[in-house]
């Protein structure tokens, strides 16, 4: 039998009993609407997240002191001391480092800061002028401290806007003075409203020259990070690889597994964050895949009846010359059928809904977020839809293609 | 004809069903040969074995003893697909309850044995309205089966029965779910079809009236043969009709 007439005979089987089969594919349609839905809008939470730490620059590279924490037990090693001026100064070295553009170190610790009667407590953050070209903030109001406040030890402070409007409220602050850890410093100027960017929530912090902070403030010769930019995103590794092994040589390190500081870069975030994302997608799709099962027992137990039913046909067709792989073969293409069309349907739905859901996301709550519709989850959710009609079809076609005409004839 | 092999030889056939407990003897070493061109009915009382016998007369089940052979091969030499293929080229089938396929018009219904068989595709059309318009339901091509009366349905069962223009036509009791003047019309249809077109024919029937029909009867009673003999006063279905 050619395989056009047995799907038109698949066809036909399917039409004579039309709302059986649409309720038969629910399931199916509900499994795979889950899976692209999911995997739509994990695409478009991925690239969002990507996109706000690509907003930073790729190019930003992170030495931090100690081993790259593995777990809990290493915790204790992010408070080691191994990064000072001597390692600042001979990353600057061209000789040393190629392709690094900005440089700055970076301490930071919690403190109170206060104005006449109102104080808050936040982050202060010691670094140098460049701080503002690596993260790519500038100050909104007023000007950032410059080279000469840092070799000065300048008392000046920059701050963000919420430590603005809990201190200031409306009024200006530009020139106004602050107390942090009861030392007085001049505000310069105030940073926009930006979030968090990079290690540092930009809104809640205060600024001061990295000099002033570690003298005067915490009383610390070390950093606490020493951040920097490539030139190029194509040098990024390689500049990566100077800064090593300049901090090695420094320390007299020949085995990198013995390292007291670790290098990351932004990529290596992004990277990170892929990974979580992918982690989730995949145990989200996992749980929804369960439904696909459940559709899947739900078309064999149908197709299991229909077989059943139509035993006098079967009888019928074997008694007119029917091989038993022809019924077979009618049977298994009914159940793939079905549930190929469960999985159009359920593609059709879940790109629906994660485009609804984008434009919520975009009007509402006003995420650039991008609408997109992996195809390869497309491809995907039809072929395991088609392969689970096949898989639960199998044994209900197998137990027609058994029948013995003669019994299936006299069938009541 | 004599020099012709038979078109069927039962030799010394038993059958015995395993599935009851104990395990049910039905036929017990039949013998008979069905020459090409005969019209042959196989008559006898529910329970004598007489449908056993057309199942395995007609490829449709096994036998526990003896030999059959079919167009001068044993059944047994014959593999799973060669049997779908024999049962679908040189045997037709007319059943008690018609068969037909529901929501299936009568040219279509007519054209299921062509959907397993190697006929051209560009010819089953033709076929199957030359067939159609033998039966005489010409005017009832794209009719539903459940628009028919009895009577048609199994003339258009016997329409797909000829299709592959098979060289014999079992009947299994063809007349048995007819009105008297129906079941005439159909005994006068298979008589046409073996005397004008050559179609080996069996009818299976409990009736006597039925089975003069044919030119011998075989007699069947508890899984053995009583009698097989010519009819000396065949009946012709033409005859009933006029009446």
């Amino acid at each position: 039998m050619k395989l056009k007439h047995t799907l038109n005979t698949a066809v036909a089987g399917l039409k004579t009993n039309k709302s059986r089969s649409i309720l038969t594919i629910l399931g199916i349609v509900i499994g795979v609407t889950a899976i692209i839905l999911i995997m739509a809008v994990g695409r478009g939470g991925e690239e969002l997240i990507l996109g706000q730490i690509r907003g930073l620059g790729s190019r930003t590279i992170i030495i931090e002191p100690g081993r790259e924490p593995e777990g809990p037990s290493s915790f204790a090693e992010l408070f080691t001391d191994s990064l000072r001026e001597k390692e600042v100064m001979a990353l600057k070295k061209p000789s040393n480092v190629q392709g690094l553009k900005e440089l700055t170190p970076v301490v930071m610790q919690p403190a109170v800061v206060a104005r006449e009667s109102e104080s808050v407590r936040t982050n202060v953050l010691g670094a140098s002028d460049l701080i503002t070209k690596i993260l790519d903030v500038y100050p909104s109001e007023g000007i950032f401290f410059s080279e000469e406040d840092i070799r000065q030890r300048a008392s000046v402070a920059v701050i963000g806007s919420e430590i603005k409007e809990k201190l200031f409220g409306p009024s200006d602050a530009v020139g106004a003075q602050i107390k942090i850890k009861d030392r007085t410093f001049r505000v310069l100027g105030v940073l926009p409203p930006k979030g968090q960017v990079s290690l540092f929530n930009i809104d809640d912090l205060v600024a001061v020259p990295y000099t002033t902070a570690q003298d005067y403030l915490f009383g610390i010769s070390f950093y606490n990070i020493i951040l920097a930019q490539a030139e190029s995103d194509e040098i990024l590794s390689r500049t990566v690889r100077d800064v090593e092994f300049t901090i090695r040589e420094l320390h007299n390190i020949t085995d990198p597994t013995k390292d007291d500081f670790h290098v990351t870069t932004q990529a290596d975030i992004a990277a990170r964050v892929g990974t979580v994302t992918t982690i989730l997608t995949v145990l989200l799709v996992s749980v929804a895949a369960i439904s696909l099962v459940v559709g899947g027992v739900g078309i064999m137990n149908i197709m299991l009846v229909s077989v059943t039913e139509r035993t006098k046909e079967i009888g019928l067709r074997k008694a007119i010359g029917a091989k038993n792989r022809d019924v077979m073969l009618q049977f298994l293409l009914e159940s793939v059928l079905l549930t190929a069309l469960g999985g159009i349907v359920g593609i059709i739905l879940g790109a629906l809904f994660a485009f609804i859901a984008s434009l919520v996301l975009t009007r509402i709550l006003a995420l650039t977020w991008v609408f997109s519709f992996p195809v390869s989850a497309a491809l995907l959710g039809l072929g395991v839809s088609a392969g689970v009609g096949l898989l639960f079809g199998l044994y209900p076609a197998r137990q027609a293609a058994k029948k013995s005409p003669m019994e299936a004839l006299r069938y009541e | 004809m004599a020099d012709a092999a038979p078109l069927i030889v039962m030799n010394g056939v038993e059958k015995e069903y395993f599935d009851s407990d104990p395990p049910t003897k039905v036929l017990h070493g039949v013998s008979f040969t069905i020459n090409s061109g005969e019209f042959v009915s196989i008559m006898g009382p529910s329970g004598s074995g007489k449908s056993t016998l057309l199942h395995i007369l007609g490829f449709l089940d096994g036998l526990t003893k003896g030999e059959y052979r079919f167009d001068d091969k044993t059944m047994n030499d014959y593999t799973g697909d060669e049997i779908a293929e024999v049962r679908n080229e040189k045997m037709g089938f007319v059943f008690q309850a018609f068969h037909l396929l529901a929501r299936t018009s009568v040219l279509e219904n007519v054209k299921l044995p062509l959907l397993y068989s190697r006929v051209p595709e560009h010819t089953w059309d033709d076929r199957a309205r030359e067939v159609i318009t033998k039966v005489g339901l010409a005017h009832r091509m794209d009719h539903e089966p459940s628009r028919l009366s009895g009577g048609e349905k199994q003339r258009v069962a016997i329409a797909r029965a000829l299709i592959t223009n098979p060289q014999i036509i079992f009947a299994d009791e063809p007349t048995g779910n007819l009105d008297s003047k129906s079941g005439e019309m159909v005994m006068d249809l298979l008589q046409k079809l073996n005397t004008d077109y050559g179609h080996t024919i069996v009818l299976i029937t409990h009736e006597t009236y039925t089975a003069e029909h044919a030119e011998r009867i075989i007699r069947v009673r508890d899984g053995l043969i009583e009698s097989d003999s010519r009819v000396t006063a065949r009946r012709h279905a033409q005859e009933g009709f006029k009446k």
